[in-house]
C-alpha cells in the first residue's frame, strides 16, 4: 500500500514537470492561449527538433528538391528568422510547418489577401493536396529520431538475448532472456500459430515478431515524459509502412484457394459472384487500411487525452489552476496506466490481424462457403 | 489534414528502417533465438519422455522383481514342502522300521521265552520227577523200615525240597 502512494506520488510530480515543461514550448510558438488545441496536435505531429525536458536538441533538416539537389541545415536555424520572417533564407516555418514561399521582384513573401504567404512549394505526401511543387523532407525528424532509437534499442535488446541463447544453450533463461522470452512464446504460439496455422507459421513469425516489439516499444516509448514526445506508432506514415509491409506479404505468400474466393467466388451464381468480386476486392483493401488507422488512432487518441488532461490546468488560471492540476495530474496518472495497456494490446492487436489476413491468404479450401468470409 | 497524409520522407525513412530491422533481427535475433527455443522445446519433451520411459521401465523392473520374488517364494515353499514331505517319510519309513524291529525282537524274545519256559518246563519237569524219585524212595525207605510213618517221611521231604 505504502509503495503504490510512493508510486502515485512519483508519477503525479512527474506529470505536473513534464506539464511545466511543456509550458514554455507552448508559449515559443506565440500561441495566445497557454497550452491549447494547436500544442495538442503539434505534440502529436512530426517535428524538426528534439525536446528533452527543457533541452531543445537540434536534428539535420535533409530536403530534396527534384530538379535542384539537396538542402541540408540545422533545424535550429529555423528558429532564426530573419527580417523577412524566413529561415535558412527561403523557408517559411509556421506551427511545426515548413514550406517555401512565393518571393516577389524585391525577394520579399508574397502574401495573399488575407495576409498569409503564398506557398510555391510544400512538403511531398502520399496525396498531394493543392497541387503544388513538392520538396522531400529526409530530415531527422522527431519521429525519425524515435525510429532509429526504437531500431537501435531492438537491435541492442535482441541480439543481446540472441547471445545470451547461444551462451547458455540448453539452459534456463536468465536475466534480459527470461523477460523477452514469454513474450516471444506468446507471439509464437499464442498469436501467430494459431491465425496462420501449424503448417506455415514459421516463416512468418520473424515479421510478425519484429511488428510486434517495433509497435510496444515504440508504444512505451512515445509514453515516456521529457522524451521529446515521441510519437512513432501515432503516425500514418508508420502505420501505413506497417500495414503495407503486411499488405505486400499477403498477397505474395496467397495461394489459388484465396484468390479464388476473391476473383471467382465459388458456389455462387454468376450476379453474386460479380457482386462478392468487387466486396473482395474492396475486403481486400479495408483489413489493411483498418489496421494503419486502428494503430494510428488509438496511440495518437492516447497522446491527445493525455495532453487535453494536462490542458486542463492551464485553462485555468495561477491558483485555481494549482488545484485543478493536482486532480488533473491523478487523472493522467490513470490515463498513462491505461496507455501502458493500451501499448501492449495495440501491438498485440496489430500482430494478430496481421497474422490473421496471412492465415486467410494460405486456407486451404476445406472450409464450407456459408462461412468462408 | 497533414496528420492523415503520410509524409513522404517519413515513408522512406519507416520502410529502410523497418526492413533493415526485420533483416537483421532476422538473421541475428529471431533465427537464433527460436531455434534455441525450439531445441529447448524438444529437449524438455525428450527428457520427459525419456523420464516416462524410465517409469515404465521401472514399474516393469518391479513387476518383475516381484515376479521373480513371487517365484522365488513358490520355489522355497516348494521346497519346504517337499523338505517336510521327504522328513516325514524318513520320520515315517524309521518308524516302520522301528516297530518292525521291535516286533522283530519281540518275536525273538517271545521264541526264547517259549524255548526257556520249554526247557525250564522240561528241567521243573525232570527236578519233579527227580523229587518224585527221591521221595518216593524215601517212603518207600521209611515205609520200609516205621510202617505208620510215611506220611511224616513225605512232609519232611517235602519241606526239605521246598527249601531247596
Amino acid at each position: 500500500m505504502r509503495q503504490l502512494h510512493l508510486f502515485v506520488f512519483l508519477m503525479v510530480s512527474l506529470v505536473s514537470m513534464q506539464a511545466k515543461a511543456t509550458e514554455p514550448a507552448a508559449g515559443a510558438h506565440g500561441s495566445e492561449e497557454a497550452f491549447g488545441t494547436p500544442e495538442i496536435l503539434h505534440h502529436i505531429s512530426d517535428d524538426f527538433g528534439l525536446h528533452i525536458g527543457p533541452l531543445s536538441i537540434p536534428l539535420p533538416v535533409v530536403l530534396y528538391f527534384p530538379g535542384q539537389g539537396w538542402d541540408v541545415f540545422s533545424s535550429s536555424e529555423l528558429h532564426h528568422l530573419d527580417a523577412r520572417g524566413l529561415a535558412h533564407g527561403k523557408y517559411a516555418y509556421h506551427h511545426g510547418k515548413l514550406t517555401v514561399p512565393v518571393l516577389d521582384a524585391a525577394g520579399q513573401p508574397k502574401l495573399d489577401l488575407e495576409g498569409h504567404m503564398e506557398i510555391a512549394a510544400q512538403e511531398a505526401r502520399l496525396i498531394n493536396i493543392g497541387g503544388k511543387d513538392v520538396f522531400y523532407n529526409f530530415s531527422i525528424t522527431k519521429n525519425v529520431f524515435g525510429l532509429l532509437l526504437s531500431v537501435g534499442l531492438l537491435l541492442f535488446l535482441f541480439m543481446l538475448s540472441a547471445k545470451a541463447y547461444a551462451k547458455r544453450e540448453g539452459m534456463a533463461p536468465k536475466g534480459l532472456q527470461s523477460l523477452l522470452e514469454p513474450l516471444i512464446v506468446f507471439v509464437r504460439d499464442d498469436v501467430v500459430k494459431p491465425s496462420v496455422g501449424e503448417k506455415h507459421y514459421q516463416r512468418f513469425l520473424p515479421l510478425m515478431l519484429t511488428i510486434f516489439f517495433f509497435i510496444w516499444i515504440n508504444n512505451l516509448l512515445g509514453l515516456i515524459p521529457f522524451l521529446g514526445g515521441l510519437n512513432v506508432t501515432g503516425n500514418i506514415a508508420v502505420t501505413f509502412t506497417l500495414a503495407v509491409l503486411v499488405l505486400i506479404v499477403q498477397l505474395s505468400v496467397a495461394n489459388k484457394n484465396f484468390w479464388g474466393h476473391i476473383l471467382w467466388f465459388p458456389g455462387v451464381p454468376v450476379p453474386v459472384k460479380l457482386l462478392l468480386l468487387v466486396i473482395e476486392l474492396v475486403g481486400l483493401f479495408t483489413k489493411p487500411f483498418s489496421l494503419m488507422i486502428r494503430l494510428f488512432a488509438n496511440i495518437s487518441a492516447g497522446h491527445i487525452i493525455i495532453l487535453s488532461i494536462i490542458g486542463i490546468t492551464f485553462a485555468f488560471e495561477s491558483v485555481v489552476g494549482h488545484t485543478v492540476g493536482v486532480v488533473t495530474s491523478l487523472f493522467t496518472v490513470v490515463m498513462l496506466i491505461l496507455e501502458l495497456l493500451v501499448a501492449a494490446i495495440q501491438a498485440y492487436i496489430f500482430t494478430l490481424l496481421g497474422s490473421l489476413m496471412l492465415g486467410a491468404a494460405l486456407e486451404e479450401h476445406d472450409h464450407h462457403p456459408e462461412h468462408a468470409h | 489534414m497533414d496528420l492523415l497524409n503520410p509524409s513522404i520522407g517519413l515513408l522512406v525513412w519507416m520502410t529502410i528502417s523497418f526492413l533493415v530491422l526485420l533483416f537483421v533481427l532476422r538473421k541475428f535475433a529471431w533465427k537464433p533465438i527460436l531455434n534455441a527455443l525450439h531445441e529447448r522445446e524438444a529437449g524438455i519433451e525428450k527428457a520427459l519422455q525419456s523420464a516416462k520411459e524410465a517409469e515404465l521401465k521401472l514399474a516393469q523392473l518391479t513387476a518383475d522383481n516381484e515376479a521373480l520374488l513371487m517365484q522365488a517364494r513358490k520355489e522355497r515353499d516348494q521346497l519346504l514342502k517337499e523338505a517336510r514331505e521327504a522328513k516325514d517319510a524318513i520320520i515315517n519309513e524309521a518308524k516302520e522300521q522301528a516297530k518292525e524291529q521291535a516286533a522283530q525282537l519281540l518275536a525273538q524274545a517271545r521264541e526264547t521265552i517259549k524255548n526257556e519256559q520249554a526247557r525250564v518246563a522240561i528241567d521243573l519237569r525232570n527236578q519233579v520227577a527227580q523229587f518224585s524219585i527221591e521221595i518216593a524212595e524215601r517212603i518207600l525207605k521209611e515205609k520200609l523200615e516205621h510202617s505208620g510213618q510215611h506220611d511224616k517221611v513225605v512232609e519232611q521231604a517235602l519241606n526239605e525240597m521246598s527249601l531247596n
